[in-house]
């Protein structure tokens, strides 16, 4: 943003307006709003029930269907966690199995979560993390289980 | 879209090629990306200007580890100054398979290895 323009010289505005030329982001903020108001609707206390519901199933799903080869980071207990599983599959690169899971539409993170001196503690190289919101439900734990079973096959 | 985890890039993943160490080798280098904790020993011999042993040892994903496995059955015999020219569209053909960024790095860091080990001074005998 411009202070004063004169045809040999121009000054400037003084820092920040100098890099705040142009419409604010109204509509940023309106959606903002909308946003924070759709949360206080549902429920804060409703949003972390859903999501630790959908943790210790997706837990209790992957004791099922791999026993011993996936290790689940945190361990069984599904408190107080919220609505994230970070877990490595015995035999399956992390990078590989969030790759496989990504050609089939399910994403989810693998590495060292910003949490690289855990992983370091745990000697794991690094492991795959599912996160659920209140956009996921049971099937989407289901598709994933399933989706890890193949991948597993394929990977051993 | 295609998978990248072909039969090809799978069979040197379950099964690569000169895996372990070279006896004799006269030069020797480790290779490891952090983020992903890859790593992998690379030793090899090299003699008149040629890469006439090598092999591959550690732990990687699919991508990294099969990319090591077909490039050093690759590089094998082959001179070191060509070998030295070698770059990432290389790689890209060797593999076969197009590669997402995030990816790309698993399948070059076998080229950066071998790189180093081309560089590499010899082990005193």
């Amino acid at each position: 943003m411009i202070d004063e323009v004169f045809t040999d010289n121009t000054t400037f505005n003084k820092v920040p307006n100098k890099f705040e030329a142009g419409t604010p982001d109204i509509a940023g903020v309106i959606g903002l709003k909308e946003a924070i108001r759709y949360l206080q609707k549902i429920g804060l206390g409703a949003i972390y029930k859903h999501e630790t519901e959908l943790s210790s199933y997706a837990i209790k799903s992957f004791s099922d269907a791999f026993d011993d080869s996936v290790y689940i980071l945190g361990g069984q207990s599904h408190l107080p966690r919220i609505g994230v599983v970070a877990f490595t599959l015995k035999g399956c690169h992390p990078h590989d199995v969030a790759g496989m899971l990504g050609e089939e539409n399910i994403c989810i993170r693998a590495g060292h979560h910003c949490a690289m001196p855990l992983h370091t503690r745990l000697q794991l190289n690094a492991s795959n993390r599912a996160s659920f919101y209140l956009y996921n439900d049971k099937t989407d734990v289901d598709r994933l289980i399933k989706s890890l079973v193949n991948i597993k096959k394929t990977l051993s | 879209m295609t998978s990248i985890y072909q039969e090809i890039i799978l069979d040197h993943y379950k099964h690569p090629h000169n895996w372990g160490t070279v006896t004799d080798a006269t030069n020797q280098t480790t290779i490891s990306n952090s983020s992903c904790g890859d790593k992998f020993d690379l030793s090899g011999v090299i003699k008149n200007g040629v890469l006439k042993e090598c092999s591959f040892e550690g732990e990687g994903c699919a991508i990294s580890t099969a990319s090591a496995s077909l490039l050093i059955e690759y590089a094998k015999g082959k001179k070191i100054n060509a070998l030295k020219k070698l770059d990432a569209s290389f790689i890209l053909k060797l593999v076969g398979i197009e590669l997402s960024p995030n990816r790309l790095k698993c399948a070059l860091l076998p080229l950066e290895g071998l790189q180093k080990l081309l560089s590499s001074s010899r082990i005193p005998i």
